[in-house]
């Protein structure tokens, strides 16, 4: 049993907290929802959707069409009209004009709520179509600031709505409804962040806000900077004063912060970017989607210098690798980065998450003899120690240096440094290498037919897969980048299909560098995200 | 008091006769008469990129030899995780008047409890000498043989602007009035800002000048507490002004008290 809704209006008039309302009631009576939220550069009108999708097996990704349709004004009935089945239900605000075909169920939303409150009049309508009891409704709503206002709004559009049919509380909890951002976030604060730093740019704010929302509760600092070159250079101070520091931030920002990055890499210090792409190049598509940041990524800053690149493809794994970043940066003494994309940082997904503090403890210096920063190790990693460790002198530095931090310009010290950082880069490949999660497998596992893909396509690429017949696969790391065990699992294919949104293909250019060389491709870069009948279509029209 | 030993094994390559290493003094002089009240490993030193930048590899106290103009972020980044720690940059006029402006505006702002010293020589000088924002506008540097076409910036009443709740001009000349001045700006609770006037020997020098015109407020009966006399002070001497009847303050323009920004955070 799968249905999807799309609830669409105005920005300003609760799109976004009706889908969540909705959401979340659904995965309180045991489904699984994907809920994706579009909504333009702009702060009132405009036009806002959100669709939820839900099923009692898992989802992870969006669909364009839509069993049921609220639309709050008439501009939402013009773009949505395509996004009708045969026998969609329509909820139509009074006043809307357009014509429909269908049951239509009409309500007086925006005569009887008041902006944001229209979502729990979005949320009675529904519930009550649902035939799912108010009480599911007012437990959900039972969270809001003002709670007594929104239980009436509800109750109203709930007593004047029409059960259209019954969606059953199902068998087993499918997991926590949650966001990529909202998994970063998390997954940083037990990952043992003492401090998040961050400029605002969209779509990488929601972490900014939801850490500067509970730093109390989670005793982190949270402070913003006066533009991205201050913020990545506060990160660099803290870590350097021993505090696990990490920022945030989208492709322009990340573009200011590459000069520093370089400065991280020369001085080993510990970062975590957390870089959430949106349309590029330039100001772009603020609010909406690509992966056309990937090759930036890996190449940006000046000079060779080891880093990480980690790539989560949904919520749960925002969590999982946002908290392994912050370990391995101070582990390996490097930049990680922690690369998504707006519809992972900005999508909700349904997914078991069970909060585990882990910090490992960096390697540190033993207080023996003189401290030197820079000490030339088998594997390239220096002991660290932090300023206000009596009898050690820390000294860091972006110039080429000797083994106390002291700039040198001798041949022999050039290059005896840059083979610590190159060993480093080694012992850092070695530890991937060895490791059997550096690649996700899904879809039809059996079947000689690939989908290679990356990020934010990972849930489509598996739901396509499993229903046409194709194993998915994916890296969950960029840097080092797992050839080996993607070539393993590549051993067998008749067909390799790469699945990527740029237009340029950078995700192919990356795996041609490595020597892997797919059959076919599908790129999408409208800045939307792969709805599952895109896929669907384009890989039918290839068997036809 | 035990003399401490703040000399790394760092060969010196400033100039002979650079007025980097009248501050270099000075502040191990500061230094030194502190470190009775502040344990040694509680500094942390940072600075910028630039004859002044140096300056880290010679002192041996921790360190954050840092890129051009960011200097100060990595201070406060540092203060934001341990408010223990008693941060300095040294930073350049180039450096951070001109590349780091939008960060040195910020620290004053916020009220950073940390000291920013300005290495004020007038001249990007590691770059074989080009006009900075404190550049006379008759200063003919290698990209502006007839000089620059914009006026020099007045960074005492910028600083005084911007909120700096300490604010001082210092010469690197004379070392006892400056190392009096480091010693104030680093017990000062919040943002401590010295504009050091640094001759540089070989691209411009204005020892001479400077010994000639430069006089101490404390001196003159100046009151740092008094906000529109501080200004006034400031407005004293105009960075493009080099005339045999210029007068040129040095000393604390301003002190206040106000809550700071690792406080409030």
């Amino acid at each position: 049993m799968e249905r999807s809704v799309i609830i669409g209006g105005e920005a300003g008039e609760g799109v976004k907290e009706a889908g969540n309302l909705l959401s979340r009631v659904l995965v309180s009576i045991g489904y699984s929802v994907f809920t994706y939220h579009d909504y333009p550069s702009l702060i009132r009108g405009g036009h806002n959707f959100s669709s939820v999708r839900f099923s009692n097996e898992k989802v992870y990704a969006p669909v364009r069409k839509a069993d049921y349709i609220v639309a709050l004004d008439d501009r939402s009935v013009k773009r949505h009209k395509e996004d009708a089945k045969e026998n969609t239900v329509w909820f139509l605000d009074e006043k809307v004009k357009e014509e429909v075909n269908g049951t239509v169920i009409r309500l007086p939303f925006r005569e009887k709520a008041k902006g944001v409150m229209r979502s729990s009049a979005v949320l009675g309508a529904l519930l009550k179509a649902f035939r799912i009891p108010k009480e599911e409704g007012l437990a959900v709503l039972q969270n809001l600031k003002n709670f007594e206002e929104n239980r009436e709004t509800f109750e109203f559009f709930y007593d004047s709505s029409k059960e259209v049919e019954e969606i059953v509380e199902v068998e087993g909890i499918k997991g926590e409804y949650f966001s990529g951002s909202e998994g970063v976030a998390l997954g940083a604060v037990d990952g043992g962040l003492d401090i998040y730093i961050a400029y605002p740019m969209t779509p990488a704010s929601p972490v900014l806000h939801y850490l500067a929302a509970h730093k109390k509760e989670f005793g982190i600092k949270v402070v913003q900077p006066e533009n991205e070159i201050g913020v990545i250079n506060m990160v660099l101070g803290a870590a350097y004063a021993g505090g696990r520091a990490m920022t945030g931030t989208s492709g322009g920002g990340f573009a200011l912060m590459t000069e520093t990055l370089s400065l991280a890499g020369m001085s080993e210090t510990p970062a975590v970017i957390y870089l959430a792409q949106r349309g590029a190049p330039s100001t772009g598509v603020p609010t909406y989607t690509e992966q056309a940041d990937l090759l930036f990524s890996l190449f940006a800053g000046h000079g060779d210098f080891p880093r990480i690149v980690v790539a989560p493809s949904n919520a749960l794994e925002c969590y999982l690798l946002t908290r392994e970043a912050l370990n391995l940066a101070w582990k390996f003494q490097v930049p990680v980065i922690v690369l998504s994309s707006k519809n992972v940082a900005e999508s909700f997904f349904t997914q078991p998450l069970e909060r585990e503090r882990v910090v490992e403890e960096p390697k540190l210096w033993d207080g023996n003899g003189e401290y030197k920063r820079y000490l030339i190790t088998e594997d390239g990693i220096s002991p660290l120690a932090f300023p206000g460790t009596k009898g050690a002198v820390v000294k860091a530095t972006s110039y080429e240096h000797d083994e106390m931090g002291i700039t040198t310009e001798e041949p022999e010290q050039i290059v005896a440094m840059k083979n610590k950082r190159e060993r480093k880069r080694e012992t850092i490949r070695r530890f991937f290498e060895e490791r059997k999660d550096t690649v996700s497998v899904g879809g039809d596992t059996s079947s000689k037919r690939v989908l290679l893909t990356w990020g934010e396509n990972w849930g489509v690429c598996c739901e396509v897969g499993e229903e046409l017949g194709y194993k998915a696969v994916k890296p969950n790391y960029m840097e080092p980048f797992p050839a080996n065990s993607l070539k393993r699992e590549l051993e067998e294919a008749e067909e390799v299909i790469v699945v990527e949104l740029s237009p340029a293909g950078q995700f192919e250019k990356l795996l041609n560098f490595y020597g892997i060389k797919p059959t076919d491709r599908f790129r999408k870069y409208d800045t939307r995200p792969i709805f599952k009948e895109d896929l669907l279509e384009f890989l039918s029209g290839r068997e036809r | 008091m035990s003399r401490v030993n703040l000399k790394t094994h760092a060969e010196n390559t400033w100039c002979p006769g650079c007025g980097n290493f009248g501050i270099l003094r000075a502040f191990e002089m500061a230094v030194e008469e502190l470190s009775s009240e502040i344990p040694l490993e509680n500094f942390v030193i940072a600075s910028g990129i630039g004859c002044h930048g140096k300056i880290v590899d010679y002192i041996n106290l921790n360190s954050f030899y840092s890129i051009h103009g960011r200097a100060l972020n990595n201070l406060e980044g540092m203060r934001l995780v341990n408010d223990q720690l008693i941060c300095i940059g040294f930073v350049g006029d180039g450096d951070i008047y001109a590349e780091g402006i939008s960060h040195l505006i910020f620290a004053a702002k916020r009220n950073a409890n940390l000291t920013a010293i300005v290495h004020d020589n007038r001249s990007y000088s590691l770059t074989t000498g080009q006009f900075t924002p404190t550049s006379p506008s008759h200063f003919k540097g290698k990209s502006t043989p007839e000089g620059p076409p914009e006026d020099p910036m007045n960074p005492i009443l910028l600083m005084l602007s911007a909120g700096a709740t300490f604010v001082a001009r210092g010469f690197a000349g004379d070392i006892p009035h400056l190392k009096e001045l480091i010693k104030a700006a680093i017990k000062h609770r919040g943002f401590s800002f010295i504009d050091v006037l640094q001759p540089c020997v070989t691209f411009y020098n204005t020892f001479s000048y400077y010994r000639r015109h430069c006089y101490k407020l404390e001196e003159v009966g100046h009151d740092p507490t008094d906000f529109d006399a501080a200004i006034k002070k400031a407005q004293e001497w105009d960075y493009s002004v080099d005339s045999e009847d210029s007068r040129i303050p040095i000393g604390i323009f301003y002190q206040e008290e106000k809550p700071i920004y690792e406080e409030r955070v």
